[in-house]
């Protein structure tokens, strides 16, 4: 048994592969050549594992991935244990559905960053794309578990329909985010413009920068909610969050919504003094 | 396909033919069963296996307008469960999407690998008829056809309000030939041309249908009159009123004893017998409309079984979709009207913990079990209404295995099953000749196809065979091997061929009288030109009905 499996992409890629058999939980009882054997889709063909990537190590829970995998999509999909690391940016649905275990991804994410993903944490130091912690499109359940964390922005619908879980977002959240939360959490720490909360039942959405409150929503208090704070120190202390101090001062105005749905959603909206 | 096969010692069950688990040869020459060949011929060994004619499905949705807008509404299903081309075909592999309503290519390789041979879309709207063909087109390996609405057709309506009732055969015999349809079909008469109207009138079979003052009870005796004149293979097809509701056992019976004396077909039972209702919970007329329908032997019926999972209802019955959606927050569409008929569409889960869901699988299953007749109650699921028709196997276990059943209905909602029969106990397990009937013999018997469902001479050489397991659900989820037309389609449990399949369609004689009366109707109210209106001609013959020209 090996420390840790690494995967190193041969060669730059011109189509889309879909690896969706690259999992740390798959790899704990697999060896080198059964890990090569992994079947993935190129397009409308099958290639192996072997074929795309360099493969060094076996039987390990503990996955690192090499290379430019923008053109690599669904890497880890439904994981449920381990910790894969991607070193550099990464394709489309990377973490869909996933279940445990964590995945770190240190560069960009693309379209549908940890869709529908149920447990564990999706840590992304860059940007993720649309649809972030969302549905597949048509269905109406997005995450329902687990925790997203972007050191970066975030595309446009990050959270939609989504049924539990938080969703941090240290720059800026794209438009719609939060559509249709049926609950769950999405925080972001820069602005949030460009209508969000639609349709959304009993999710929270906290924003500290600016945030376009819809006319949907009805301004109900100011107040300092003691869970945020609890939230702010866990971030910092155990994800390495850089929190801002005076978020912990100031006050939040909370706007009920949507008032089209149900109207128990809310937005917390910082203000640095009442 | 293979010249010649001798199928060698297999047990054979062949209803039909009174053939019931004896080992012997069936041989193939040139896409059909004859009764001898000579020694040289080649042989597939079937020793130790069940061998019985292709499955054939009498109600499914697969290939019309409403399953399409279906696929357009399902895209979350079609990430969730990519088809890819089997790895294995000869020719060429098609890739496809699954869930609930797979595409064309995808619908028929599963069928095939189920061993079903032959498929009926259930409801076809006349206009929208190219599209069904178009995708029967692309549908290989399965002789199919359809059956086309004409319950809410407005032009029929008003002919019967007129008293015209030779004029409305006519009407419908030149309706079948120019949709290139099977058999007639009644959804909910008169029910959903009042519901387009934003009116809920039409409770009860004699509740009439305002414009025309046409009733249900007329509408089914004229089509179904129509069908026994016309001498089709298949009787009026018919989906009663009030589907879905708690209580409609009684609008259910009405219309049967309406139709009495009369050849008629009677469709998914399982969503048109229930009592209760009127503020009182929810029962099942199970047992007293499957009475009923025991004694007729006029008439016959398939099931629509309710399997417990994710299932996709779609109906031309756009107010009992617009019902469902409203009570299950569910999204929906709503398509078709301007045709003459509606359409609805809601995605749905049938969950065991769910008290009518799991009243509604008691009660298909006692209409099932309740039955003497099996040649005329016969298996289906209202694909993708009831459950996907990869969940037949499945519903053969729960038929054939009495401890499985009895395990199963332990563990579903209670609340509604009290003084039911089946929880009183039911001890009847269907056997392999049941079976044979209710998928393949039976249904074949009901559409009036000589050449299908049996393994007598002259027969088409569908031909299912399985390995035995004490799993029924393993037995007939994973056919060993599959021909069609002589064709092995399925080889060691592997798709390897998709020979393109056949259209059953009719193509009865009418008085050509009708057609300057129904040419006037298209110049005044038609958006489609009359000339235009019918399909092109079909490659296949069509299937012979009794009536002469």
């Amino acid at each position: 048994m090996s420390n840790a499996v690494t995967l190193r992409l041969r060669t730059s890629l011109e189509r889309r592969i879909e690896a969706d058999c690259i999992t740390p939980d798959r790899f704990a009882t697999a060896s080198a050549a059964e890990i090569a054997h992994l079947a993935m889709w190129d397009g409308r063909r099958q290639v192996m594992l072997g074929d795309v990537f360099d493969v060094d190590g076996e039987r390990s829970t503990s996955v690192r991935m090499t290379g430019d995998l923008a053109h690599v999509d669904a890497i880890g999909a439904g994981m449920t244990a381990g910790e894969l690391v991607i070193d550099g940016p990464v394709g489309r649905y990377v973490g869909t559905r996933m279940a445990g275990g964590v995945l770190r991804v240190l560069g960009n994410a693309a379209y549908g960053a940890g869709l529908e993903m149920a447990n564990g944490l999706l840590d992304i130091t860059g940007d993720a794309g649309d649809r972030l912690g969302a549905a597949r499109l048509g269905a109406s359940k997005g995450m329902t578990g687990g925790e997203i964390i972007v050191r970066g922005n975030a595309g446009a619908e990050s959270g939609t329909g989504m049924r539990r879980g938080t969703i941090v977002i240290t720059g800026t959240a794209g438009p719609r985010a939060g559509t249709s939360m049926i609950a769950g959490n999405v925080i972001v720490f820069g602005d949030a413009d460009d209508a969000p909360g639609q349709f959304n039942k009993r999710g929270s959405i906290v924003v500290f920068g600016h945030v376009t409150v819809p006319p949907n929503y009805r301004y109900v208090c100011t107040y300092r909610p003691p869970h945020l704070a609890v939230t702010l120190v866990y971030l910092r202390a155990r994800r390495d969050v850089a929190v801002n101090a005076a978020w912990n001062a100031g006050l939040f105005r909370r706007h009920s919504g949507d008032m089209a749905e149900v109207g128990r959603g809310e937005i917390l909206e910082w203000r640095s003094e009442a | 396909m293979t010249d010649r096969l001798r199928i060698v010692g297999g047990a054979v069950y062949d209803p039909a033919n009174d053939v019931d688990g004896d080992v012997r040869d069936i041989c193939i020459q040139d896409g059909r069963i004859v009764a001898s060949l000579n020694d040289d011929a080649p042989r597939l060994d079937a020793r130790g296996m069940v061998v019985m004619p292709g499955g054939i499905d009498i109600h499914a949705h697969v290939a019309s307008s409403s399953v399409n807008h279906g696929r357009r509404l399902l895209s979350d299903e079609h990430t969730a469960d990519p088809a890819p081309a089997p790895p294995q075909l000869d020719g060429e592999p098609r890739s496809g999407t699954g869930g609930t309503i797979p595409s064309t290519f995808t619908t028929a390789y599963r069928y095939a690998g189920l061993g079903y041979t032959t498929v009926f879309d259930a409801a076809v709207a006349a206009a929208s008829a190219r599209d069904t063909h178009a995708q029967f087109d692309d549908t290989p390996i399965i002789d199919a056809g359809f059956y086309v609405l004409m319950g809410n057709d407005a032009y029929l309506l008003q002919q019967i309000a007129a008293g015209e009732r030779d004029r409305a055969r006519d009407y419908a015999a030149w309706l079948l030939g120019a949709s290139g349809a099977y058999a007639i079909k009644i959804v909910n008469p008169a029910g959903v041309e009042m519901w387009k109207r934003n009116v809920r009138t039409v409770n009860g079979i004699d509740d009439t249908a305002g414009f025309a003052n046409v009733a249900p009870r007329a509408i089914m005796e004229t089509l179904a009159d129509a069908a026994n004149a016309l001498a089709l293979p298949h009787p009026v097809h018919i989906h009663c009123n009030n589907l879905g509701v708690a209580g409609n056992v009684a609008t259910t019976l009405d219309s049967m004893r309406a139709l009495s004396g009369r050849r008629a077909h009677f469709t998914h039972l399982q969503f048109h017998s229930y009592a209760g209702g009127n503020g009182k919970p929810w029962m099942s007329g199970a047992k007293e409309l499957i009475a009923y329908v025991n004694t007729h032997s006029e008439m016959t019926a398939d099931v629509g079984q309710v399997m417990f999972g994710p299932a996709t209802t779609v109906t031309a019955d756009g107010a009992v979709e617009y019902l469902l959606h409203a009570s299950s927050g569910r999204r929906w569409v709503n398509v078709d009207t301007e045709l003459e008929t509606g359409c609805g569409i809601v995605p749905y889960e049938y969950r065991d913990s769910a008290a009518v869901a799991a009243l509604q699988w008691v009660v298909g299953l006692e209409l099932f079990l309740l039955s003497t007749d099996p040649w005329r109650v016969v298996l289906s699921t209202d694909h993708p209404n009831g459950g996907t028709f990869t969940s037949y196997p499945e519903l053969i276990r729960l038929l054939m295995d009495r401890a499985y059943r009895d395990d199963r209905l332990k563990s579903v909602n209670q609340k509604l099953l009290a003084n039911t029969a089946l929880a009183d106990g039911i001890t009847r397990e269907y056997s392999l000749r049941e079976i044979a009937i209710i998928t393949r013999a039976g249904p074949a018997r009901q559409l009036g196809l000589t050449n299908k469902g049996h393994l007598g001479a002259g027969a088409d050489a569908d031909i299912t065979i399985y390995a035995r397991d004490a799993n029924a659900a393993t037995m007939f989820s994973t056919p060993r091997y599959v021909l069609k037309g002589g064709t092995l389609v399925v080889e060691e449990g592997q798709l390897r061929r998709t020979p393109a399949a056949h259209r059953l369609h009719v193509r009865p004689p009418f008085d050509d009288v009708m057609t300057h009366d129904l040419a006037r109707w298209f110049e005044r109210y038609g958006t489609v030109d009359f000339a235009n209106f019918p399909t092109a001609p079909l490659r296949d013959a069509p299937v012979p009905t009794g009536a002469r020209g």
